[in-house]
């Protein structure tokens, strides 16, 4: 038996086990159709060197959640593409919770540029936060082209994610208060601007801000 | 949104607000606490101090802590990262319950079951699913 024969058996038994145990963790709570196909679409992840733990968490979410067996295979396949579209965008080595982040962004509706420049302006840094904060702030009502420039003006301004947390925080707060979303966000980027240094460097590629629409200049009401 | 070693943090008061909120739970119910951080779950499976919120745990002390929830005759189970039940802990003399799990940086959603029926934080920022269309709690959790 060559030394090639037994790596080659070693990636198959391996494989094997990661298929088992994908297939334990959800613990028989899909239907066998709708598990073929999440089966189906962690086979494929794994091939295309996706994480694979998010697909099977949306369908663990999607028993947890009650929904029909067709529903969480629509979903599971969704996300599939998402990741791939992440991890496209947050090249060129984007950790797995960057790509995670990035699906569920673009779920929200997040574009793939705003990923991309994300990334252009923390190469090196996770952009999990980032995203994060930018797919709630979306969820909370901001349109995504504003959200999305808000959040990459602060980035570039060196803004720090417990200080990004804090404004999605803030702007929660008031828009509870009666503020509209897009009038709360702008009200506290301005504040965090404030205490940040100015956006240093040359623009950066795939940069969704144009010159003069900037988040933080906002839009101004006639 | 991070709490420092032994100072009560806004997550815990507002865990507490959040359930005293709640209609009283009569003797013999379990009410049943979940919650997921299913959003931005790695691959990464070995928690570390970088990924964790700050707030250390005397039980666990590597690991974050993510609330402190409080009820009368609640028995709470945590759902997190990988949708799997994780059961909140009573404090000794008190009605807080607690638990204590490792956090990955980014954002997750989570809900309270109570009495099976799914139950959001009414004072945590809210996001509607958009693939179940089910409506949860947000937190985002970050590096220091």
């Amino acid at each position: 038996m060559t030394i090639r024969t037994l790596v080659f058996l070693a990636i198959v038994a391996l494989s094997k086990r990661l298929v088992a145990q994908d297939t334990t963790r959800l613990g028989g709570r899909l239907d066998s159709a709708t598990q073929a196909v999440v089966m189906r679409s962690v086979d494929s992840a794994r091939t295309r060197g996706l994480p694979v733990e998010p697909l099977v968490d949306k369908a663990l979410e999607g028993a947890t959640k009650r929904a029909a067996g067709p529903r969480i295979q629509a979903a599971v396949s969704a996300l599939l593409r998402r990741l791939e579209l992440a991890r496209d965008a947050l090249a060129p080595t984007p950790g797995p919770r960057d790509i995670a982040a990035g699906a569920d962004a673009l779920a929200y509706g997040a574009t793939r540029e705003a990923l991309a420049t994300m990334r252009a302006i923390r190469p090196n840094e996770s952009v999990a936060v980032p995203l994060g904060v930018l797919t709630q702030l979306v969820a909370s009502g901001v349109s995504v082209a504003r959200a999305t420039r808000a959040v990459a003006d602060l980035l570039r301004r060196g803004a720090r994610d417990e200080q990004l947390i804090a404004l999605n925080e803030d702007v929660r707060s008031y828009v509870a208060a009666g503020a509209s979303p897009e009038a709360a966000l702008d009200v506290r980027a301005r504040g965090l601007t404030a205490v940040l240094p100015p956006a240093g460097g040359a623009a950066v590629a795939g940069d969704v801000s144009a010159p003069g629409t900037s988040a933080l200049g906002g839009a101004k009401k006639p | 949104m991070a709490e420092r070693r032994g100072e009560p943090g806004e997550i815990v008061e507002r865990a507490l607000e959040s359930l005293r909120a709640l209609p009283p739970a009569g003797t013999g119910t379990i009410a049943r606490i979940v919650a997921s951080a299913a959003r931005v779950r790695a691959v990464d499976t070995s928690p570390n101090d970088d990924d964790l919120l700050p707030f250390a745990s005397p039980r666990w002390p590597r690991w974050g802590a993510l609330a402190s929830l409080a009820a009368a005759a609640v028995i709470g189970v945590l759902f997190v990262g990988v949708w799997k039940s994780m059961p909140l802990e009573r404090e000794p003399a008190s009605t807080l319950w607690s638990v204590t799990l490792p956090i990955q940086r980014g954002r997750h959603i989570y809900a309270f079951l109570v009495d099976s029926t799914w139950t959001v934080d009414k004072r945590a920022p809210v996001a509607r699913d958009p693939d179940f269309g089910v409506t949860g709690s947000v937190i985002i959790v970050g590096r220091p």
